[in-house]
């Protein structure tokens, strides 16, 4: 706990007062029907798809589905610390047991084929452009923030593999920790201007499906991703809103969840330094 | 006359999401560890520009980098800008 004292524990505090007052009463204004959410689209299918509990879960809190699931990776990291990683991570009140060493393992180079020789670094670059596109272009096809940190963590992981601790990819400690911290941080707290402007948590004010909120807020969440749909029945006019930066927190969410795992089995894990 | 028109239907949406992808490769390029060749830089660039055709963005969305050149073809060009981005980072870094 001593992490959370000072201006620390006074921004965590502040920040965990707003989002709990702001998610219930979200709650309170629930009414059986499936609440106002990310798209209109997904509020007319949930209850024709399946009306449980989880198509609400899927379809209209899909935000806070996506929120859950990086949750589980975090506590997956954890428990994989646990169970096989005795002596990897050093906790700064847990130092009863010498850490164990191994023998550094032995990377060579110069044994690696031609084709991963020349062509693994360039995959692994381009595998974290190719997460990024997939997070940039994830409100108008296929995939998402979730997608792009496993694929930019996999890029990491392939550089690792070929050239273990001297990978040419280093993600640091302090910048894992940082690229997380924003991801969690900033996904949550993209669910305020909506709460603040309607009432309801994460309402995508950007796209404002339902009309209710002010026009300046389709301009400065709208219009930065709006796109014209040219189509035989004529051209339209849609945007996501602010579902591309919930996806760009949820990358960078990933990318720190998975990273720490990877980061503390390559390098090993100590409270002290990087 | 034509091309002026299609121009004009192009929304910021074609342009973000490229320039989100450049400051997100610069973010991660000054993670680099790792010495960028000529040769490189040009083989990076050219595979992205390749992929970048085979992830095409949607033939239904208007794109200034595919359909107003060449209808029917477009470029993913956040793909482009996220290389350009980090071999940009990893200069920056040194």
């Amino acid at each position: 706990m001593e992490e959370l004292k000072g201006k620390r524990g006074i921004i965590a505090l502040i920040a965990l007062i707003i989002i709990t007052i702001g998610f219930l009463s979200s709650l309170i204004k629930l009414t059986g029907r499936v609440n106002p959410g990310i798209s209109e689209v997904y509020n007319a299918l949930a209850y024709l798809v399946a009306p449980n509990n989880l198509a609400t879960w899927v379809y209209d809190w899909r935000g806070f589905d996506t929120l859950l699931e990086t949750a589980v990776i975090y506590v997956g990291g954890l428990v994989s610390a646990l169970a096989i990683g005795r002596g990897v991570v050093q906790m700064k009140k847990c130092k009863q047991e010498s850490p164990v060493t191994s023998k550094p393992l032995e990377f060579r180079t110069e044994s690696l084929t031609v084709i991963l020789k020349y062509l693994g670094i360039p995959a692994s670059i381009l595998l974290l452009s190719y997460g990024i596109m997939v997070v940039t272009g994830s409100s108008t096809s296929g995939g998402g923030g979730f997608q792009c940190g496993v694929i930019m963590t996999s890029g990491y992981l392939l550089a690792a593999i070929l050239y273990g601790k001297d990978t040419p990819i280093k993600f640091g400690k302090r910048f894992i920790i940082g690229i997380g911290a924003i991801g969690l941080g900033g996904y949550a707290l993209l669910g305020l201007p909506g709460y603040l402007v309607t009432g309801y948590w994460q309402y995508n004010i950007g796209a404002d499906v339902w009309g209710l909120a002010p026009s300046i807020l389709h301009i400065i969440f709208g219009d930065p991703f709006r796109l014209s749909l040219i189509l035989k029945e004529g051209v339209f006019y849609s945007t996501p809103g602010i579902i591309p930066l919930i996806n760009i927190a949820e990358a960078f969410n990933v990318i720190g969840a998975i990273g720490l795992i990877y980061f503390a089995f390559l390098y090993g894990w100590s409270d002290e330094g990087e | 006359m034509v091309g002026l028109m299609k121009v004009n239907k192009m929304m910021l949406g074609e342009i973000t999401p490229s320039l989100i992808a450049l400051i997100l490769g610069i973010i991660f390029g000054t993670q680099l560890d790792y010495k960028l060749t000529k040769g490189m830089i040009i083989l990076l660039i050219s595979f992205s520009i390749v992929a970048s055709l085979l992830f095409g963005v949607f033939t239904f969305t208007y794109s200034i980098y595919g359909g107003y050149i060449a209808p029917g073809i477009g470029f993913s060009m956040p793909l482009i800008t996220a290389t350009i981005g980090i071999i940009i980072g990893k200069l920056l870094k040194g």
